[in-house]
């Protein structure tokens, strides 16, 4: 990962937590100021685009740190529970949709984290029928700053001694080697998100290539850790078929079908305001060179004929390579969708929690 | 409050010939495109009550610091002299009689965008630091977004400014107009959307149809704008103004979704071969995104439904009625 760290603000309250002095420690000579709490005004209202993603902000979350993934009624969700280990990402993705969800700049690490792991136990073990299948990779990359949080360990510890749970990793980088000194493997799923190299190179900056994470991937097979993969977002791109063709040789020069718990597929969507956003952080992308329509959701998306055939076509690549369905899901999709593309439907988002939950089952 | 008493009382007053006054906005004047006739019946009738502000330069000169309004009335109603507190010897800096012009309107008027433009502009002039006070924002209710926008409307061209003080061009469709990064660019926008009087929300159509079609294609706003369907479209002496802002639109729209206006066309085809009844429509969803297709029949009374049904039955091409891209499809 390339982005450097520059500044590191503290806020209020963050000094009681040794997370605190810990990053400090961990990050050196890096200057740092204290900070008032901010006010609950958004900070990139306006033009800003600056996302002062080369500052650190540490600050006690006080919101819920456990929380559903928000899927909407109209699409089939897969019933995610995000862990909100802090917002933002140091990496650069030109589609990033935290661009436009969160309003306040910087990478917002929470240091109250691990005084709230009590809390989050406390409702994973109120539901012990339950499978709850949390990540931490949806609102900041899980091992972007783990070398500085040390979060995965953290998380992964956590989640050894709750049977009921499965946490998934997710990343682009291959920052993965703390996660290697673990006493186990049990019910942690390392995953990475994909995409056609030409979309990495162009699109996803500073993150690594797509070589690199499945290398990074393979060690995490080798290490005895089950993986899981995200082609998110799909996007339409000339030759867009031999890229993504490219992505699945390179998994099977690396990957063990068998390892893999599930592959996710989800075509580019983005909240309208995204937009001018992305126009103005990355006057080069060529992701919104396409025929957006808005779904049901109020997000643009690719026509449905175009997202059907982008995922019929990568299913069949990753079935072809694999030999059978290594768990392949759709992200906020609907029904239709998944039975034109992927000739099967869970039907509805507790029929794809189920398929997971039984994927998780097979796995442990 | 106390100084500013004290000091309005110690102001000499003179007497200033109307044809010393260059009637152009100098440095604090901010007024634009506005309607003389109340403020001179009112003088018609009681006077000035409030005496204009000036400044004298070496040499003569007059520069209106306050009352600009004021003294445009009074050479309408063809007054020659005009009495002024002179602020000359005042010890008032620039800034400080900017800024008593601005609370000078402010409290007996609202100002139209071009005078905020002008005023924040001003003031940025001022500032130190070039941030404008937040004590500003919230007198003119505005946000940091519109601040932004309000600033660069003052760079446009006089003519365009009248549209935008007559309210036909909206402070959102500027916002976006503003992100274009060219100027040729922004001025042609800007006069498409004037010369075919766009509402609203045509204007933001028109604004992101227009910028994303130039993209896509690598081209100019201009450029895109120069095609002869737009040329044909613009000369058609069929079409009253309304009906061109409408093609302009549906013309962008096909060029900027081929596959999408493709599908609608197809669909709409195979209704229309079906020649329903007009109580009888077929439709489909928003962008096709929802599943499935809408059947509505309106009838009168029981029969009326009967017979639409039985009619239905016997409706030769159904079978046709389903998603567009079919034959497109992977088999």
């Amino acid at each position: 990962m390339k982005q450097k760290i520059n500044h590191i603000e503290i806020e209020d309250g963050s000094q009681d937590y040794q997370l605190t002095s810990d990053i400090l420690k961990r990050l050196g000579d890096i200057p740092f100021t204290a900070e008032e709490e901010e006010a609950g005004k958004d900070q990139l209202q306006g033009t800003s685009f600056d996302l002062h993603k080369d500052r650190v902000r540490l600050l006690p979350f006080k919101g819920e740190f456990l929380k559903p993934c928000p899927g909407t009624k109209s699409y089939i969700c897969c019933g995610y529970l995000i862990l909100n280990t802090g917002t933002n990402c140091p990496l650069d993705c030109s589609y990033c949709i935290l661009q436009a969800y969160f309003n306040k700049p910087s990478l917002r690490i929470f240091v109250n984290l691990e005084d709230e792991l009590g809390n989050i136990g406390r409702i994973i073990d109120s539901s012990p029928e339950r499978i709850f299948r949390i990540g931490t990779g949806e609102f900041t990359d899980s091992f972007a700053l783990d070398r500085i949080t040390g979060f995965s360990t953290l998380l992964s510890e956590f989640i050894a001694s709750k049977k009921n749970s499965v946490l998934e990793l997710k990343t682009k980088t291959t920052e993965i080697d703390r996660i290697f000194g673990l006493g186990h493997r049990d019910r942690i799923v390392i995953s990475w998100s994909l995409n056609s190299p030409y979309i990495v190179s162009h699109e996803e900056h500073l993150a690594p290539s797509v070589e690199q994470r499945l290398k990074a991937a393979k060690k995490c097979q080798e290490e005895g850790f089950v993986t899981g993969f995200h082609f998110d977002p799909l996007i339409i791109h000339k030759n867009w078929k031999g890229n993504y063709r490219k992505v699945l040789d390179l998994m099977d020069k690396y990957l063990d079908p068998e390892k893999i718990i599930w592959i996710s597929m989800g075509c580019i969507r983005f909240v309208p305001a995204l937009k001018p956003i992305i126009r103005k952080r990355h006057p080069k992308t060529t992701v919104l060179d396409a025929e957006f329509i808005q779904g049901l959701d109020g997000k643009m998306r690719y026509l449905k004929p175009v997202r059907i055939d982008m995922y019929y076509y990568i299913r069949g690549l990753i079935e072809g390579w694999a030999g059978y369905n290594p768990g392949i899901y759709l992200c906020m999709e609907s029904d239709e969708i998944w039975r034109k593309s992927l000739k099967w439907s869970p039907g509805n988002s507790p029929g794809l929690s189920d398929y997971l939950d039984n994927r998780v089952k097979s796995f442990w | 409050m106390i100084n500013y008493i004290k000091s309005e009382d110690n102001l000499p007053i003179v007497k200033i010939s109307m044809d010393k006054f260059k009637f152009n906005r100098g440095k604090f004047c901010m007024s634009f495109d506005f309607d003389i006739d109340p403020l001179r019946n009112s003088i018609k009738k009681v006077g000035v009550i409030n005496k204009p502000k000036i400044i004298s330069y070496d040499g003569g000169d007059i520069e209106i610091v306050a009352g600009y309004r004021r003294i445009l009335a009074l050479k309408e109603l063809k007054i020659n002299e005009v009495s002024c507190f002179n602020l000359s010897n005042s010890g008032k800096t620039d800034f400080d009689m900017l800024l008593m012009n601005i609370h000078d309107n402010l409290h007996t008027r609202k100002l139209n965008n071009i005078e905020k433009s002008m005023v924040l502009n001003r003031l940025i002039n001022y500032s130190k630091d070039k941030q404008i006070g937040k004590e500003f924002i919230s007198l003119f209710a505005i946000n940091e977004r519109e601040l932004e926008t309000l600033l660069k409307i003052d760079t446009l061209p006089e003519g365009l400014k009248y549209s935008i003080v007559r309210n036909s061009i909206s402070l959102k469709a500027l916002e976006n107009i503003f992100s274009i990064d060219n100027e040729k660019e922004r001025i042609t926008c800007l006069e498409w959307i004037n010369k075919l009087k766009l509402n609203f929300n045509q204007q933001l159509q028109f604004i992101e149809y227009i910028n994303d079609i130039s993209r896509l294609n690598k081209t100019t706003i201009h450029r895109v704008l120069l095609d002869n369907d737009f040329k044909e479209m613009y000369d058609d002496k069929k079409k009253n103004t309304p009906q061109k802002a409408r093609k302009l639109l549906h013309t962008l729209r096909e060029k900027l979704f081929p596959n999408l206006t493709g599908y609608e066309r197809i669909f709409a085809r195979r209704v229309n071969k079906l020649q329903l009844p007009g109580n009888i429509k077929i439709s489909h969803p928003r962008y096709f995104e929802a599943e499935g297709y809408k059947l509505e029949i309106e009838f009168k009374n029981n029969h009326d439904l009967k017979d639409s049904i039985d009619y239905l039955g016997k409706v030769k091409g159904l079978e046709n009625i389903g998603d567009p891209w079919e034959k497109d499809q992977l088999k």
